[in-house]
């Protein structure tokens, strides 16, 4: 379709995206940032104004304006800088619901010039252009990637203390990594200590010019994320450099809250988070994919690392209030509200995420693995009750072997016993459950008299 | 780096709204404060808050409060007291000042998640539950001391050999005596104090009182009068 010598908006616009195998989702690169989705949107040539694409999903990123549709697994992506300008219709005497995107070239006459347009039929128009016209602005792709500041580890030290007290650090730290052209000024002691003053001073520019206003951090912050994720790494060595050496208990109380604080923040941070301004009518959805992901370990630092996911760490059971706690932390400063989390809680089996909402009489509200499902259960003690020395199972032992708590096993006790897999011998030691055998005993009576008759 | 600190502590106070409106600068944002060690959540409790308790200072106090009971939950087992569950909340807000009143508003604010997080009152003090018994491990503890004396227990031993307060153990006890798993003998054999008996461990607590006699430690007379021939 792309037609190298075209002259038709569309085409040059608009390329396939090669879908990575099992996915549907179109991947992002490093620094780009999901701002919009919105379903039911389709594309259209602004030449013939016939619909090309029907009702996809269109995804903007800080990057790229992304159009895929799960069924045909197509994607088409078009980059933001190739775009002029974004903008509704001029007539003003035929409403329309598309959006035109004009694009780079030669300044012509704007309402005469071509144009690729994305159609909204199902509302939405007014969120994208607003995104779009922002992003065009920012023009985010222009700007460099995170600057590696001249910073040695003592300049960024926190409580500002003097480079002398900072020998623990190796010949790998970054003061020597950066290779300036060398001169007498910056040989020895004395030029270590120029050098840091410089990379002092640079850092204080930052601080001053990124925060004094809005825009100037919209402008500073990747700079600004620079410098701050070296601290953090130079941060973390020291405190393994200081737990090797045994660490001191005294210190304990807030300096290890804040530490977990920070180690939670930086574990869990979702960079993406689907928000009802980004998503739209898609929003229940999307926040229950992203919950199933955050859940599940996929696509946090912990699961990477190839560790047991989020909700097994917690026996694969968590409760709402909990969920409601870290996901939320993990998704920064777009909170949630509780109730748009039972929300997506409750399109969790829906979806199919591999987990579910799941009350208990009690009132509590948790989010479960679906291993934990009733079927899957009943089996399991059922296998577990015939594995046991005397063919029995309390409550305890349930406990002990699924790591669940008491109160909980024996809620799974009764359900394998509504099942009829388990069969309850009440007693003055307790509860025991046995394996329930009157079916098979039934089956083998009834063999019995037809072999008699 | 403290200047970078306090400048994004200020800004998370004040542009929360321009920083949420914009997603890219919201990522870049919350990456800031990940690395530095800046919590993000510091809205104002401003004035719609104070007065209808709408926006989003009541979540994020809920986040903070739920959080701090999850890093103590290995510690207290999910009973927190409600002045110490302030005061840390007050040390993450620097410069809000944060009542118990806040505090109890932003749970009944979370109440939609269910049951299993709530305040309980016990005597002068408020306690913050934040583990339901369907998911408390304390009731397997308690088992586990049982089993090891004998099948039964007394409150003052577990408050001793486990560390917890003594809320925490009655709370764990009551809902076993519910359940049936644990009896109470109100007149125990040394003298008037509650003992607390798990039938379900008699049999296990039995071999255990004849391999002490074996090793010459001796049984205990309860284990004696019910040993076999």
């Amino acid at each position: 379709m792309a037609a190298l010598h075209t002259t038709n908006p569309f085409e040059l616009f608009w390329q396939d995206l090669p879908l990575p195998p099992g996915s549907t989702r179109p991947p992002l690169s490093e620094f780009e940032v999901e701002c919009l989705m919105r379903d039911r949107v389709s594309l259209v040539d602004g030449r013939s104004n016939r619909i090309v694409h029907r009702d996809g999903i269109v995804l903007l990123t800080s990057h790229r304006i992304i159009w895929h549709c799960q069924s045909q697994s197509r994607a088409l992506h078009g980059h933001l800088s190739r775009v002029a300008e974004a903008r509704t219709s001029r007539n003003i005497f035929k409403p329309s619901t598309r959006v035109h995107l004009y694009l780079q070239g030669k300044v012509q006459d704007l309402d005469n010039r071509p144009a690729t347009k994305i159609e909204f039929a199902h509302g939405g128009r007014d969120e994208f252009l607003k995104q779009v016209r922002s992003l065009l602005m920012m023009r985010d792709w222009e700007k460099p990637p995170p600057v590696k500041l001249r910073l040695s580890p003592c300049a960024i030290e926190a409580d500002g203390s003097t480079p002398a007290s900072m020998p623990s650090f190796s010949p790998a730290s970054p003061v020597q990594t950066v290779e300036p052209v060398f001169t007498t000024r910056l040989a020895g002691v004395g030029g270590i200590l120029r050098q840091q003053e410089t990379a002092r001073a640079a850092q204080d520019r930052l601080a001053t010019e990124a925060f004094a206003d809005l825009e100037a951090l919209m402008g500073k912050a990747r700079e600004v994320v620079g410098v701050i994720e070296r601290y953090a790494t130079v941060l973390a060595s020291k405190d393994k450099g200081e737990g090797e050496k045994g660490g001191s208990e005294a210190e304990g109380g807030t300096a290890r809250d804040d530490a977990e604080l920070q180690g939670l923040l930086l574990n869990m941070g979702i960079s993406n988070p689907v928000t009802r301004v980004s998503a739209g009518s898609l929003y229940h959805q999307e926040l229950a994919r992203q919950l199933a992901r955050f859940l599940a370990g996929g696509s946090t630092a912990a699961g990477a690392l190839g560790r047991r996911s989020l909700l097994s760490e917690r026996g694969g059971m968590m409760t709402l209030h909990d969920v409601f706690c870290l996901f939320n932390r993990a998704r920064g400063t777009a909170l949630i509200s509780p109730e748009d989390l039972l929300d997506a809680c409750e399109t969790l089996e829906l979806l199919q995420l591999g987990m579910r909402l799941r009350r208990f009489p009690s009132g509590v509200s948790v989010v479960e693995a679906m291993d934990f499902s009733e079927e899957r259960v009943g089996a399991r003690l059922r296998a577990l009750a015939e594995a046991e020395a005397d063919g029995s199972l309390t409550a305890l032992d349930v406990a002990t072997h699924l790591r669940v708590s008491i109160a909980l096993a024996q809620e799974f006790l009764g359900t394998a016993e509504a099942q009829g897999l388990l069969c309850r011998d009440q007693s003055v030691q307790g509860t025991l459950f046995w394996p329930n055998r009157f079916p098979a005993w039934v089956a083998q009576a009834g063999e019995g008299n037809n072999g008699a008759s | 780096m403290a200047t970078f600190k306090e400048s994004l502590e200020d800004f998370a106070r004040k542009h929360k709204k321009d920083i949420n409106a914009n997603p890219v600068l919201r990522a870049e944002f919350n990456k800031m404060c990940a690395g530095i060690g800046v919590d993000p959540l510091a809205s104002n409790k401003g004035f719609w808050a104070q007065l209808l308790g709408v926006g989003d200072f009541y979540y994020e106090l809920a986040v903070q409060i739920i959080e701090i009971c999850l890093f103590t939950r290995s510690l207290n087992g999910g009973l927190i007291c409600l002045s110490d569950l302030t005061q840390r909340v007050q040390k993450r807000r620097k410069v809000d000042k944060i009542s118990t009143e806040d505090i109890k508003i932003a749970i009944n604010k979370v109440h939609l998640l269910g049951a299993g997080f709530s305040l309980l009152q016990s005597g002068k003090t408020t306690l913050v539950v934040s583990v339901p018994t369907e998911l408390s491990s304390d009731h397997a503890a308690i088992l586990q001391m049982a089993q090891a004396s004998d099948s039964h227990v007394t409150v003052g031993e577990l408050v001793q050999k486990l560390q917890w307060v003594e809320k925490r153990v009655r709370l764990a006890l009551d809902l076993m005596m519910q359940a049936g798993m644990a009896w109470l003998d109100a007149q125990g054999a040394d003298g008037p104090r509650e003992v607390y008996w798990f039938p379900s461990l008699w049999e296990e607590g039995l071999c255990q009182t004849q391999r002490d006699r074996g090793t010459g430690q001796g049984g205990r007379e309860e284990g004696d009068n019910r040993s076999p021939g």
